[in-house]
């Protein structure tokens, strides 16, 4: 009966150990998931602001205004617009005919 | 064995005294009575005041955390974001702690863009214990001035909504007060949806302040969802820069222009002049925040002959080719009509290709009033359109009994009834539609819309031919012609009225829609104004709609039309050639592959050099 009941002691404080130990570790790990959730709120509201900078930095207007005045492009008119027809295949043009259509060459 | 051990006590004449045996009991009473206080206590703070201990204890490490909710954003139909909120701070004083020495002061006001003197006179301990210093200041601004660690200045988490397509489209958009609550436009009638609702959880602190377990969640957050605008940010931009260029070379007070998609609906574009940034709202007027297009009417002139000739048409009393005298004055009553130019006898199909006030009065005067204002109604003049947005307007249209001749006459051309751009722009559907009529909304929709029968196909196609006369080079607006698609539409120059009578002031305007062969947007465009000599809609209006127009439907990558049609608009001749009708593909930049492919009409020719002869219009019309 005796050595039961030493036994018994013995499993009750190592379970208890484990316990604490456990929980220890739970706590550490809630730590580190709090963490991780924090810079992933973090990097949200950095991916916010990077997008948010996108969409400044691709506004029509800045592009319309930097292609006329570095590049000196022209915007597209219909005139200057060539229209090819498409085979019944639905294939693309062969290259060589866009270069004879430009040059005016039937 | 050992003797046991006697104690000898030392005699003490103390231990002789007898002492009576009642005070060993009333010692033992006071014992007693002391440790019954004792579990008398115990037994209050375990079983009486557990609650609150428990409490007390539990505030030692238990905390309730709020959880943040995000304001949704809006984005353009393609996903180009128009407004989203990003955490922001609002850095706030303390001015009894707040104790800043002069060094202090300027780094602080140079961190918040305030000058010294400023900052001192908000830091005066003048019986106040909290004072915003500034609001919405930027994450990174707010944790320089953290790490200033100045007494007394303390900062609160916030948002900030930022809009970066700014002035171009703040009318749509609309903006958001520092609380972060719609103030205007879309932000104001989608606060419900776009709102974020913050939530908050209990959990359970160590020493050093890090969270060890959540003990639970006492509200989710529910960030504001995302919107949608059926708005596309290009043809915004087209259009908005259109307005401006024509408000500036005209010298207008204001303009406007909004694009529907005849198709769903949806509005693509509204552009509005004068405007404003939505990200500097320091110091605004009412003249930039209105939005024309929606909240201010105007009376439309010519642009409103199309619904009266159309309800003679659709009850017989005329067919396109009946041909009216426009000679002279119209006499009614004490008032008569003319026409800016004079005319002789014209069909109707030239009433309205020459815009004559004289044919369309004459045509109307034959309508009973009642079916007129049926037709003003059923279009949804004088009832605000029911479109998702604060302040639409109804405008104003008077009941038929009380209309007298002469007020049918001018209203069928458009003078003593009032509507608004996006009214006027909607009811154009109807032709773009083959007699339908459509809601609009503001929200990307992918479904099918259903519309209202108004009139006969038969009525809105001879009506849509008539408007494309007019946009033709016999008619009023030849400048409303694009090359590579025909086009339709109706100029307007109607007077502004100032107390009562009309001055020579006057509001341009054009509707109207491409390609006319199959109507894929409508286009209104209403300059308010012009004062640089000239003020006609086909001159000041109609080029505002043919830029509009050509940049929306290279955006929308629509197939040009007029090549392809076997009797193309005479209006379009210099741009015509014959052709095979084939689908068509537009080469991109000519010394690369061709991009952009256009879906077209299935190809009826094979690989046949026919075919694939490239027809190249020449030049704008």
């Amino acid at each position: 009966m005796t050595r039961v009941d030493i036994l018994l002691t013995i499993v009750l404080v190592l379970s208890s150990l484990v316990l604490v130990e456990s929980q220890h570790r739970h706590r550490r790990s809630y730590i580190e998931l709090e963490r991780a959730q924090q810079a992933e709120a973090k990097l949200q509201v950095q991916w916010n602001q990077l997008q948010l900078e996108q969409s400044r930095l691709t506004k029509a207007s800045l592009i319309a205004e930097a292609a006329a005045r570095d590049l000196k492009m022209q915007g597209v008119v219909p005139g200057s617009t060539l229209y090819l027809a498409v085979g019944a295949d639905g294939g693309v043009a062969n290259i060589r005919d866009v270069d004879r259509a430009v040059r005016g060459q039937p | 064995m050992r003797k046991p051990r006697i104690h000898a006590f030392t005699p003490n004449p103390l231990l002789k005294v007898q002492l009576p045996a009642g005070r060993s009991r009333f010692a033992m009473f006071m014992l007693s009575c002391a440790f019954l206080a004792l579990v008398g206590r115990a037994a209050y703070l375990q079983i009486w005041s557990n609650d609150f201990l428990q409490r007390e204890g539990e505030h030692r490490f238990m905390r309730t955390l709020e959880m943040p909710a995000t304001r949704g954003g809006i984005t353009d139909r393609n996903g180009v974001i128009l407004a989203k909120s990003l955490p922001a701070r609002a850095i706030f004083a303390n001015p009894t702690d707040a104790q800043l020495d002069a060094n202090q002061t300027r780094e602080l006001g140079k961190l918040l863009g305030m000058s010294e003197r400023d900052l001192s006179r908000r830091l005066a301990p003048e019986n106040k214990t909290f004072v915003y210093l500034k609001r919405q200041v930027d994450a990174a601004t707010a944790e320089r001035i953290a790490a200033l660690k100045l007494p007394g200045v303390h900062q609160l988490p916030e948002y900030k909504r930022y809009y970066p397509d700014g002035s171009t489209i703040a009318h749509v958009v609309g903006f958001t007060n520092v609380e972060d609550v719609g103030q205007e436009g879309i932000e104001l009638i989608h606060q419900q949806g776009l709102a974020g609702h913050p939530g908050s959880r209990r959990v359970m602190q160590d020493r050093m302040g890090n969270i060890i377990e959540e003990v639970g969640t006492l509200r989710e957050p529910q960030d504001g969802s995302d919107l949608q605008l059926s708005i596309d940010a290009r043809i915004q931009y087209h259009a908005f820069d259109a307005v401006r260029d024509a408000v500036a070379a005209h010298r207008a007070v204001a303009g406007a222009a909004v694009v529907l998609d005849a198709q769903t609906g949806e509005v693509l574009a509204l552009a509005n002049l004068p405007t404003y940034d939505p990200n500097e709202r320091g110091a605004l007027s009412g003249a930039q925040l209105r939005n024309r297009v929606m909240t201010d009417t105007f009376e439309p002139g010519s642009t409103f002959k199309p619904f009266a000739i159309s309800t003679a048409l659709e009850a017989g009393i005329v067919k396109p080719t009946t041909l009216i005298n426009c000679a002279g004055k119209l006499t009614i009553g004490t008032a008569s009509i003319g026409d800016a130019h004079g005319h002789g006898t014209l069909s109707v199909e030239e009433v309205l290709q020459k815009s004559s006030n004289i044919g369309t009065a004459k045509i109307a005067l034959q309508l009973p009033p009642q079916r007129m204002w049926e037709l003003y109604n059923a279009l949804g003049f004088g009832q605000a359109p029911e479109v998702g947005f604060p302040g639409a307007v109804a405008g104003r249209v008077r009941p038929w009994k009380t209309w007298k001749p002469i007020e049918q006459a001018t209203m069928s051309y458009g003078h003593g009834i009032s509507v608004s751009l996006l009214q006027l722009a909607r009811a154009y559907t109807v032709f773009a539609r083959d007699g339908e009529i459509i809601p609009l909304t503001f929200l990307k929709t992918d479904q099918p819309v259903s519309g209202r029968r108004v009139l006969s196909v038969e009525t809105a196609r001879a009506v849509r031919h008539m408007l494309e006369l007019a946009a033709g080079p016999g008619g009023t607006a030849p400048k409303a012609q694009i090359a590579g698609f025909s086009v339709g539409g109706k100029t307007g120059t109607a007077h502004k009225l100032d107390s009562g009578r009309y001055v020579a002031r006057y509001v341009s305007s054009f509707v109207g829609f491409a390609p006319a062969s199959k109507p894929r947007v409508i286009i209104a465009v209403m300059i308010d104004e012009p004062s640089a000599g000239e003020h006609y809609g086909g001159t000041v209006a109609a080029p505002v709609f043919a830029r509009i127009a050509s940049d929306t439907m290279r955006t929308l990558r629509i197939t040009p039309d007029i090549a392809l049609r076997d009797e193309p608009s005479a209006a379009a001749s210099s741009a015509k050639q014959p052709t095979k009708p084939s689908a068509k593909r537009m080469a991109g930049p000519l010394d690369g592959p061709a991009q952009d492919v256009f879906p077209g009409p299935a190809p009826t020719g094979a690989h046949a050099a026919g075919a694939r002869t490239p027809v190249r219009p020449q030049g704008d019309a």
